[in-house]
């Protein structure tokens, strides 16, 4: 059973959510984004682990770090929250989110 | 300060300290300088060991530091009490600020540049007028804007009476203080302040500490014997820890981490935004430089960044409190807890353990189980029913950890002093040391990575991790390390003796600049020496170990001399210049340079940088204009002076502005951390923890210990016998102890060392309890830190756990919530 990325898509619509209101800090949303985040790494993880040798795998994992990187920098910023940043990571989700749909489709 | 130079203070002033039960052997200094005719002031809520030794002791209710050292500055002064001379030519005072700065008290609490939807300042309004370099002063200190006016305006308030209101200390307790330390300070006379984490921890701590700075700069009790601040770190080597950082945000030697969104991509970029053009940190180059080559060695080169980019950058705030918060998430994957038991050390342990139970792995090291590392069987939650055993898929390693005696290296005390350990005999069974496990853990991480060509392993690959080992299990020679840390010449690994000679050319390797010296040349570890001082000697005991930096005892110790390099006065003598050397000398290394004389005065048509931009008249060189910092432009994220705020949760209204709290305080709003809004009726008593003498760090390594067990045979909280009639408890009887984050029960101890204050017109109860207890060992008990929350100080994100409310009833838990030991 391949593993459920579903996750991927409900941090989209959470990050979404976050950049249309930007709350400061420690919004609720931002707190469920993180969290449904690592839900889908969880199962990139389970996808690189049944096939290590699988380099598209373990991009997709790398690019799902990153992005979580920077959802946390706004939940728990150093110094002023970087919006840029998170909009682009956005980005790269919504990126990630296409390739694992379409690689679904 | 050295801790022995303690007892020449005229006066030492303990707050945020019981100094004489948890610092015992710092505090015979304390009491050999009362044999000479010192004072000793505690000001501290409760009635301890230290204040039954004291001279005075002025209660204040916990969390109102800052209203009492505010009331202290505005008394010295409005009574013309401080050292003119000194402060006047040392520190800021005369520099003045730009036009567009707001103080706080004309803006019910809050500083200009502060953003209400960020929490965050800007600190552009608290620089110095038109950012002149050198600043533009006003020696006749009459200027509007200059830091002398703003600083008397700031603190106008904070009078007696508006003390003996906030605090509860009684203005005559209060007056009787600050005329003691007055008295106690100036050319002839110096005092000292100690303090620990009662001050640290609160959700203003950085705050608290710099408003003893100023204080103490503004009485010149900085860089001179028997004056300072003794900021007394805890147990083991907490001093060491910082120094060679176990914390997210700095590398060795007080380098900054880098910070990807603070521009630090490259090292250029970061070089060029950390190192100020003026003052002693210009060398910071040299420092990173040489850390990095000390680190990866040949793999460091001028076209690879000398590794830079090996370096992980900070993006977030990754200090415990988010860690525990992420960990919650399922963010964090494994952790390894050394020389820790967060399950009783950390705040709101019931997150905590939610967090621990999120994880995959676990790793415990310790000489005995602790709460921590038996969470999965016995936690909190689990005894609640609330998880079950067999539902928590961490995996954890219980890893037997040496002790001392079983170990060889080196423990760093609170006066910076480095002093080196034997080993002594082997450890049982399957027990290491630290070292064992790290240099062991990295040998395996390394071959783990050798074959892999992503590029984020070649910090892996590329460490230099060859260090000599012996014995049947490759222990490997501490003296190794320290020789890494002290550093090198790369080309024939020749140990430096001084850290002015590390280099920014990638041709010198050092892992600590601060600590250069400590090994100078082969064969001599300076941590193990141990020559004391002839009773006629100087008394900055020099061949006793080695304190960073440079064997230096006295930090910024040019100041204990007059801007003409003479001393203030022959009784309070340590450095002076020597004409007939042209060099400065005295009773300590000097904190300057050596040979800088005391009318060396920049030439600033020619844009002087380093040093060179440092008169001979500016002791306190680290900074970038030479003097000490009554009021901070910039370095410090909630305010340029300290200001008094309420603690993040409190039975009273903040009686000087509007604004409660500190507004740029870490509040993480999520379930199960639930703070109290001011005056809440439900929790409306003040609740304080902390240490006991009999207790070591998070308590396990003496529970476990029969003859120590016994001296704490179980848990209690404080209470004053006003409070405990009122609520119908008599000594020794059940009380529960409740918060929004939990419940515990824990016997009273009814005592008169606690007493009721009179805070704006009220009475507030005060309760304390010892948070050293968990359910290991032979003596065990409620688990405080379950009753706090997370939150976190803007500068520090340490927690706050001196300053809280609770509520507290007669009785006990039900039977399903007790806590049961194990």
């Amino acid at each position: 059973m391949s593993p459920d990325v579903s996750g991927g898509g409900r941090a989209l619509a959470l990050m979404d959510q976050v950049l249309g209101k930007r709350p400061a800090k420690d919004d609720p949303a931002l707190a469920a984004c993180a969290r449904e985040l690592c839900v889908y790494r969880d199962a990139l993880i389970l996808r690189q682990r049944a096939a290590p040798t699988d380099s598209e795998a373990r991009l997709r994992l790398s690019h799902v770090n990153a992005v979580l990187a920077v959802v946390l920098a706004v939940q728990f910023p150093l110094d002023a929250l970087p919006w840029d940043e998170l909009t682009k990571a956005r980005i790269w989700l919504s990126e990630l989110w296409g390739q694992e749909t379409s690689t679904a489709a | 300060m050295a801790l022995w130079d303690l007892q020449h203070s005229d006066c030492v002033v303990v707050m945020g300290s019981n100094m004489a039960e948890n610092h015992p052997i710092g505090f015979r200094f304390v009491v050999e300088a009362q044999r000479r005719g010192a004072k000793l002031i505690h000001i501290d809520p409760r009635f301890t060991r230290t204040s039954a030794l004291a001279d005075i002791h002025a209660p204040i209710r916990s969390g109102s530091d800052i209203a009492f050292l505010g009331g202290l500055i505005h008394y010295v002064i409005e009574n013309d009490l401080w050292f003119r001379d000194y402060a006047l030519n040392y520190t800021n005072l005369a520099h003045i600020i730009t036009g567009d700065y707001v103080d706080s008290e004309d803006n019910e609490g809050v500083f200009s540049g502060f953003d209400p939807v960020t929490k965050t300042y800007d600190h552009e309004s608290w620089q110095y007028e038109g950012k002149a370099v050198p600043p533009l002063t006003d020696p006749t200190l009459q200027h509007p804007n200059c830091v002398y006016q703003i600083l008397k305006r700031h603190y106008a308030r904070y009078t007696p009476e508006r003390v003996e209101q906030v605090t509860g200390c009684s203005k005559e307790t209060f007056l009787k203080v600050a005329q003691t330390i007055a008295e106690a300070s100036g050319r002839e006379r110096t005092t000292a302040i100690c303090y620990a984490v009662g001050w640290t921890h609160h959700s203003y701590g950085v705050q608290i500490i710099r408003a003893a700075a100023l204080f103490q700069a503004l009485m010149g009790n900085m860089g001179r014997p028997g004056g300072g601040i003794m900021a007394l770190r805890g147990h083991v080597s907490i001093q060491g820890s910082t120094d060679i950082p176990t914390l997210y945000n700095m590398l060795p030697g007080y380098l900054d981490q880098p910070d990807l969104f603070a521009g630090h991509a490259t090292i250029d970029d970061y070089l060029s935004i950390k190192t100020p053009p003026t003052g002693w940190w210009s060398n910071l180059p040299k420092y990173v430089v040489s850390l990095l080559k000390a680190w990866y060695g040949e793999a460091a080169t001028p076209d690879n960044e000398w590794g830079f980019q090996f370096l992980p950058k900070l993006t977030s705030d990754a200090s415990q409190e988010p860690m525990t918060l992420s960990m919650a998430l399922g963010v964090v994957k494994g952790q390894f807890i050394l020389g820790q038991n967060p399950l009783v050390g950390a705040v709101n342990s019931e997150l905590v353990e939610k967090g621990l139970a999120k994880l995959e792995w676990l790793v415990v090291r310790d000489f005995a189980m602790t709460e921590t590392g038996d969470f999965w069987r016995n936690g909190r939650r689990v005894q609640k029913g609330e998880a079950k055993p067999e539902e928590i898929g961490t995996e954890v390693f219980f890893l037997p950890a040496s002790m001392p005696g079983e170990k060889e290296g080196s423990v760093t005390n609170t006066s910076r002093l480095v002093q080196w350990h034997d080993w002594v005999c082997d450890a049982p069974g399957d027990s290491r040391s630290d070292l064992w496990f790290m240099y062991h853990l990295g040998l395996r991480l390394k071959a783990l990575y050798a074959d892999s060509d992503l590029s984020r392993d070649r910090a892996i690959q590329t460490l230099t991790w060859s260090y000599a080992s012996k014995g049947e299990h490759d222990e490997p020679e501490a003296e190794e390390v320290l020789k890494e840390i002290n550093g090198w010449t790369v080309s024939d690994r020749k140990q430096i003796a001084t850290f002015a000679d590390l280099k920014a050319d990638g041709s010198t390797a050092s892992g600590c600049w601060i600590y250069t010296g400590i090994f100078p040349e082969a064969g001599k570890n300076l941590a193990r020496s141990r020559v004391p001082d002839a009773p006629d000697g100087p008394g900055s005991h020099a061949g006793w170990a080695f304190a960073w930096p440079a064997n230096r005892r006295t930090l910024y110790n040019r100041a204990s001399a007059d801007p003409e390099g003479k001393p203030w006065s022959d009784r309070k003598k340590m450095i002076w210049w020597d004409e007939d050397q042209s060099k400065w000398t005295g009773l300590d290394v000097p904190d300057f340079a050596a040979d800088k004389r005391p009318d060396y005065r920049p030439d600033w048509s020619k844009a002087p940088r380093g040093m060179d931009a440092i008169s001979g008249a500016e002791p306190f060189m680290m900074e970038a204009t030479g003097r000490a910092m009554i009021f901070t432009p910039s370095g410090i994220k909630d305010g340029p002076l300290p200001t008094y705020y309420e603690p993040v949760e409190t039975p009273t209204r903040n009686a000087f502005h509007a604004q409660q709290a500190n507004p740029t305080v870490h509040i993480w709003d999520v379930p199960g951390n639930a703070l109290h809004p001011p005056e809440d009726p439900r929790f409306p008593y003040v609740f304080t923890t902390y240490r006991l003498t009999e207790m070591h760090c998070g308590g396990v390594p003496t529970r476990v210990m029969p003859h120590t067990a016994e001296l704490q045979p179980e848990a209690f909280v404080e209470i004053s016998p006003e409070l405990a009639q009122a609520l119908g408890i008599k000594n020794l009887d059940w009380t529960v102890l409740s918060t929004l984050r939990s419940e515990i029960e824990v016997k009273a101890l009814v005592t008169e060392r606690m007493r009721p204050f009179q805070i704006n017109g009220k009475t507030v109860h005060q309760v304390g309890m010892p948070w050293v207890f968990g359910w290991k060992g032979y003596t065990s008990g409620a688990v405080a830190n379950a009753l706090l929350a997370i939150t976190g100080d803007a500068n520090t994100s340490i927690h706050t756990t001196k300053a809280l409310t609770c509520n507290v009833r007669a009785g006990r838990l039900a039977i399903n919530q007790r806590q049961v030991s194990s």
